[in-house]
């Protein structure tokens, strides 16, 4: 069983609609990155599977409970937390209020605040200051601890790169076989598709609201992604929306 | 010396000013919400207060102990049924809503109560003081004082310390995100809502020991609430009693040149910093317009 | 009536009218009406008279106080201190000689004068901090007044005497036609201003500031023109105040409960249409001729429904009229697709008529 299912979601804002029967699985532990041109709907799949946005049709469950109807401040407390894209701290709280914020299940798991601060040593050092006076490699690295510290089941990833440097990146990526390692299955959204790649071991690429390309990460065909990542020809939009997966 | 003691009185209402405001100063800075009923809940709970001492024979602060607590529950109920509505409905909403029930409440007391002013009979409270040289203390507004700085110190403590102080501040930082970390936002903001309008009829209670109360005393309440807020600096604590300072310090300076113009000069006052400092002593500039 | 353009060729036509059948009907009902209302002095008794111009004067009120929060964006609870500028005016002038009637004149343009600096100091203001400030503002005066003698002081003054040469009927009279004129002249206004480019701009203002000024929309203009006419407004009504009642002080005329009144009247009718506030000022005038006599308790049950429709029914009446289609006083851009003449246009355009751009206002 999938630790994550979601199945035929249709969601969007107002009278947009962003996703069209979205299907994808996370099994336990694994890491599926989700990739797509901008507008493809990443961020609003990962905003409907955390809570924030309802979904018009389809259905979310988690370790086979359904989720679907659980309105955002439970769907944390059942273990999915989000870590926003742009960080989205609470800038007047300090560095360590941001990590003691999540509200239900921090007696649960491994992710004390030691534990924390253990693996991200530089969100130590600077614990007591106000997180809007932190860097972006501090503040992102903040932002991660503080969905830890939910010891959630489901990690969602939004855009964890954008606007830091590169080795700054590489570090937070050297640190998702620790985070796998606790049992937490992650979705990361990354717009660089070779780091998407390399850090997960399934690759689902949207276009448009539509799933058109799920396959093993190592293996998957670069030039059929790209492809489908732009929705060219020999890629038409609708291959592969049906989201099978090969568990 | 006498300006040595005026200076004195200005603290002393200034106190007074600060813990009639903090309330409104706490609902501002946690939700953005302006409750323009705010001084009408303040009369509310002294006509609780008076009522209870008429009907059950105790003395005030046996009435205080009762009222409090209720003033508490009743801002949790206005939070769940109305104005958690109002700030979801819109930005307009909360100004219309608080406005329609600042009416409802003060045509309920006047049809309840009439419109005579009401005594708060406190024994020998409203006179008594002790003399030190040549400067005069009253007990009442030296409670007031203390209460004052108890209050913003003990909620300052709150915010600062505890779980629930950090949930607020998060809450009030980013909504949206404070929802997805699991915070359950209505009991949140009913919990403030109940501490702004418990400590509003606490404050109310004790200045009207002094002035008696009346149906439409909450006008003139909310304004002065207000002022200090702002004077102080929106989202700042500590501000709204040095706000209350300002404008108390300014009333009796005025008073000792000429009694019916110290209400105007506050006010005057008032208009002025939002001319020259709109954000006020502490606050943000870009809260204000 | 006719199509304002067509423009065939794109596919589909389409036809853009800024009027339509009813509000034609409307207008017309209008000039009857105010026709019928004129000769009423000539009909029926002082009591009459003297209702209807209560009922002119909240009329006006909430005409103008829509102006200020439907259309511009603007809540204000200090209107009043115009009202008692306008007031005092009249009766400062009056006591040189010239007549009160005459006097409202120099009250509205004192209300002018008096609105610059007032919406300088409070312009950088939003939301709620404007409103209360505004409410400080009509606290001021009201403090200022009732501590100066010349003025009368708490007391008030009276109009008593400087109209003493008129017999009453007459007196009544030209009061009951000024107020009618009054109204007239106000409705009519803020309609035009509202139907013309300072109301497109009012509104693209109100709803988003950002975007408009980024349009080339003059934020801060068309913020200055609202609130420079309504206080012009406000200072006739409260000239008109004096001249019906004969005497004011400064309590009640700088008093909130008028600004209540207006927010009631506006929300329940209609908030940022036309038609609202009319409604809103009809049903309200109603409810205090038939119930205040039973106290308190009808401003309890007015301000409950406020808050209701507040809540659950924002547009007031007239939005759920609105959207219902209705509309007597079109503001807005009708856009209908029009049947495509000739063999060159497609099939035949679907579809019934096109939603209103802009809108009538109903946010």
């Amino acid at each position: 069983m999938s630790t994550l299912a979601v199945r035929g979601l249709d969601a969007g804002y107002e009278d947009f609609q962003a996703l069209f029967g979205v299907s994808l699985d996370l099994a336990a532990g694994e890491t599926v990155a989700l990739v797509g041109a901008n507008g493809a709907g990443k961020t609003t799949l990962l905003m409907t599977v955390a809570g924030a946005l309802r979904p018009w049709r389809g259905g979310i469950t988690l370790d086979g409970t359904d989720i679907t109807g659980q309105p955002d401040y439970q769907r944390a407390r059942s273990g999915v937390v989000l870590v926003p894209e742009g960080r989205r701290l609470f800038g007047s709280l300090t560095a360590e209020e941001n990590i003691l914020v999540p509200a239900g299940r921090r007696e649960a798991g491994p992710w004390t605040l030691e534990a924390l601060y253990e693996l991200f040593p530089m969100v130590a050092a600077r614990r007591s200051h106000r997180a809007a006076l932190l860097s972006g490699g501090e503040q992102q690295a903040v932002a991660i601890a503080r969905a830890l510290a939910a010891n959630p089941r489901v990690l969602l990833l939004d855009e964890v790169s954008l606007g830091l440097a590169p080795a700054i990146v590489d570090a937070f990526y050297q640190l998702l076989p620790a985070i796998q390692a606790s049992g937490v299955s992650v979705l990361l959204v990354e717009q660089d598709v070779d780091r998407a790649l390399a850090a997960s071991s399934r690759t689902v690429c949207l276009l448009e609201g539509r799933v058109v390309m799920t396959g093993e990460s190592a293996s998957l065909d670069r030039d059929a992604l790209i492809a489908a990542y732009f929705g060219s020809p020999s890629a038409p939009p609708g291959a592969g929306d049906t989201g099978r997966v090969r568990t | 010396m006498t300006w040595v003691n005026d200076i004195l009185q200005g603290i002393f209402l200034g106190g007074a000013y600060a813990l009639t405001a903090v309330g409104l100063s706490l609902m501002f800075g946690v939700m953005r919400m302006v409750n323009l009923a705010h001084g009408d809940l303040a009369v509310c709970g002294t006509y609780l207060a008076t009522t209870v001492m008429a009907a059950f024979g105790v003395p005030l602060w046996v009435a205080m102990l009762i009222m409090v607590p209720l003033a508490f529950l009743l801002g949790l109920v206005l939070q769940l049924s109305l104005f958690g509505r109002a700030l979801r409905t819109g930005t307009t909403a909360p100004l219309l809503v608080t406005f329609g029930l600042s009416v409802i409440i003060e045509n309920l007391l006047l049809q309840t109560y009439s419109a005579n002013t009401r005594g708060v009979p406190a024994g020998n409270l409203d006179v008594a003081a002790v003399h030190v040289g040549g400067l005069v203390l009253p007990w009442l507004a030296m409670l007031k004082l203390i209460l004052a700085l108890v209050v913003i110190g003990g909620l300052s403590a709150l915010l600062r310390y505890t779980a629930w102080g950090r949930r607020v501040r998060a809450t009030s930082d980013d909504q949206a995100i404070a929802r997805l970390q699991g915070i359950r936002v209505r009991p949140l903001f009913a919990s403030v809502t109940g501490i702004a309008i418990a400590a509003a009829a606490l404050a109310g209670t004790l200045n009207a020991v002094t002035t008696g109360v009346y149906p439409t005393l909450g006008a003139l309440t909310l304004i002065f609430a207000f002022e200090a807020v702002i004077i102080g600096g929106l989202g700042s604590l500590w501000g709204t009693l040095l706000g209350g300072m300002v404008l108390g310090i300014t009333q009796v300076v005025v008073s000792q040149v000429s009694v019916p113009y110290a209400i105007l000069a506050s006010q005057l006052l008032f208009l002025v910093v939002l001319a020259v400092r709109p954000q006020g002593l502490f606050g943000n500039p870009q809260i204000v317009g | 009536m006719a199509p304002v353009s067509t423009r065939p060729g794109l596919g589909t036509a389409v036809a853009v009218t800024r009027w339509s059948r009813s509000a034609t009907a409307t207008a017309a009902l209008f000039v009857l009406a105010l026709a019928v209302l004129a000769a009423l002095p000539y009909l029926a008794g002082t009591g009459i008279t003297q209702a209807l111009v209560t009922l002119f004067l909240l009329v006006s009120m909430a005409a103008l106080w829509n102006l200020l929060a439907g259309y511009a964006g603007m809540i204000s609870f200090g209107q009043q201190a115009y009202l008692g500028i306008g007031a005092y005016l009249v009766w400062l002038v009056s006591k040189t000689g010239v007549s009160p009637f005459a006097g409202i004149a120099v009250g509205a343009l004192g209300c002018a004068v008096a609105a610059v600096p007032i919406f300088a100091l409070l312009r950088p203001l939003t939301g709620g901090y404007f409103a209360v400030a505004t409410w400080v503002v009509a606290t001021c005066f009201f403090l200022y007044v009732t501590n100066q003698l010349w003025l009368g002081g708490g007391t008030g003054v009276s109009l008593a005497g400087q109209l003493s040469g008129l017999p009453p009927v007459v007196r009544q009279a030209y009061t009951y036609w000024l107020a009618l004129a009054l109204m007239a002249v106000i409705v009519a206004g803020v309609y035009l201003l509202v139907r013309s480019r300072f109301g497109l701009d009012s509104r693209a203002v109100h709803d988003e500031p950002a975007a408009a000024a980024a349009m080339g929309v003059e934020v801060q203009r068309t913020r200055w023109l609202a609130y420079i006419l309504a206080a012009v407004g406000f200072g006739a009504v409260g000239g008109m105040l004096i001249v019906s009642t004969l005497y004011i002080d400064p309590a009640t005329v700088f008093s909130v409960n008028y600004s209540a009144d207006m927010l009631f009247m506006v929300v329940i009718g209609g908030i940022g249409t036309m038609e609202g506030p009319i409604v809103g000022a009809v049903i309200f005038f109603a409810v205090q001729e038939w119930f205040s006599s039973y106290g308190a308790w009808y401003l309890v049950a007015i301000g409950a429904v406020a808050i209701g429709v507040v809540l659950t029914a924002p547009g007031g009446l007239w939005g759920i009229a609105a959207r219902r289609g209705w509309s007597l006083l079109p503001v807005g851009y009708r856009v209908r697709d029009v049947p495509a003449p000739g063999p060159a246009g497609p099939p035949e355009a679907a579809g019934p008529d096109g939603a209103g751009v802009g809108g009538d206002g109903d946010d």
